[in-house]
């Protein structure tokens, strides 16, 4: 079934939208649950979570990439829950280590709250992706945004992870030099 | 939560860019492997004949001279007179010398075989089977030769094979390879 066809069985307020969802982005949405919280019971949950949160938010949405949809709120979900579940203690994996990579490009001047300097920053991000080479992208993307570990990347890229290491690298200081000069620094 | 603005952040990329590094996932098992493969086998067939090259590297002499698939002729003056060995007149000798890096089996059917050591001079085999490694003089001796026919020996079985044979053009006996 076509992305459209399941967007119409979520506008009739038909379940079997959630079904054939999970048949066709079922695997897409785990990884990137898994990605985050490094767990799979929680990434089940969080999985059932975003189905739950398609089925509230479509309509009054109407996605024209359901894919990128369910990518996006299956990654803030698992945000969220990343969040509750160690505020107190760090938990090393590929989310945390991807995180910490980006310590040097995150303004210290945006608060968490401020949604809308956060959506502000979102689109600076998104004019950087967009003036970089498509490998590169595509590599950044997958590092920050899906949260997948440098090997994987590597593997599936066919590069080695050394130029993996150093594309993500170069990439940050670019994006934080882009930054600077749309006035995400204080001086 | 440490850097959760860039977390949130990156979140709001665009959809055509999420898409297009999904897409771009192509697992290594799908890729082409055919140039690799490719490459592996190229580089399998120089080393195997570089090996071969330097293992079936044997060079052998008569008179200083290399034989080649061009006929040395044997019984020359100067060295028979030179060597007390190759005096018998029923008999033909002819006097090789062959360069390996590797140990070679000489064989030959007809006739018999002496192998010297070229440092000592010292004999190191005789009969119709020898080994010999490194740089000797083989002393290949048919006693009794009949014109008609040709005579061979064998080095590391056919790697080299010597031919002995006579010419009625020269009337003396030629040695060539195969």
């Amino acid at each position: 079934m076509d992305d459209k066809e399941i967007v119409e069985l979520y506008w009739q307020r038909n379940e079997q939208a959630i079904k054939e969802t999970a048949d066709k982005y079922g695997a897409y949405c785990r990884k990137i649950s898994l990605n985050i919280l490094s767990d799979l019971s929680d990434s089940e949950e969080n999985v059932n979570d975003a189905y739950m949160q398609a089925w509230l938010s479509i309509p009054p949405h109407k996605p024209d990439s359901l894919m990128a949809f369910l990518g996006k709120l299956t990654r803030n979900l698992a945000l969220n829950r990343y969040k509750a579940m160690h505020a107190k203690k760090r938990l090393w994996n590929q989310f945390a280590i991807s995180l910490d990579e980006l310590s040097d490009c995150t303004p210290s001047n945006i608060m968490v709250e401020q949604k809308a300097e956060i959506a502000e920053l979102g689109k600076s991000i998104n004019s950087f992706l967009y003036s970089q080479k498509e490998d590169i992208r595509n590599v950044f993307i997958c590092r920050y945004f899906y949260c997948d570990s440098v090997e994987e990347i590597s593997d599936r890229f066919g590069y080695s992870q050394s130029k993996i290491k150093s594309m993500l690298m170069r990439a940050r200081i670019r994006l934080k030099s882009y930054l600077k000069k749309e006035g995400y620094y204080e001086e | 939560m440490k850097n959760e603005v860039f977390a949130r952040a990156i979140t709001e990329i665009d959809d055509e860019l999420v898409i297009s590094a999904h897409k771009n996932m192509v697992p290594r098992s799908k890729r082409k492997k055919w140039p690799l493969a490719v490459a592996a086998c190229f580089l399998l067939i120089c080393g195997i004949a570089l090996y071969l090259g330097n293992s079936s590297r044997i060079e052998v002499f008569v008179y200083g001279n290399t034989i080649s698939d061009q006929p040395v002729t044997i019984d020359l003056p100067a060295p028979l007179s030179s060597d007390q060995r190759l005096l018998s007149s029923d008999a033909i000798t002819v006097p090789l010398e062959i360069k390996t890096k590797h140990k070679v089996d000489i064989k030959t059917e007809d006739g018999i075989l002496e192998v010297y050591s070229r440092e000592t001079d010292q004999l190191l085999c005789e009969g119709q089977t020898c080994k010999a490694s490194d740089f000797v003089t083989v002393f290949w001796t048919i006693e009794a030769p009949n014109p008609k026919q040709i005579y061979k020996l064998h080095i590391n079985s056919d790697t080299v094979v010597l031919l002995l044979s006579y010419s009625g053009d020269t009337n003396s006996w030629i040695v060539n390879k195969q």
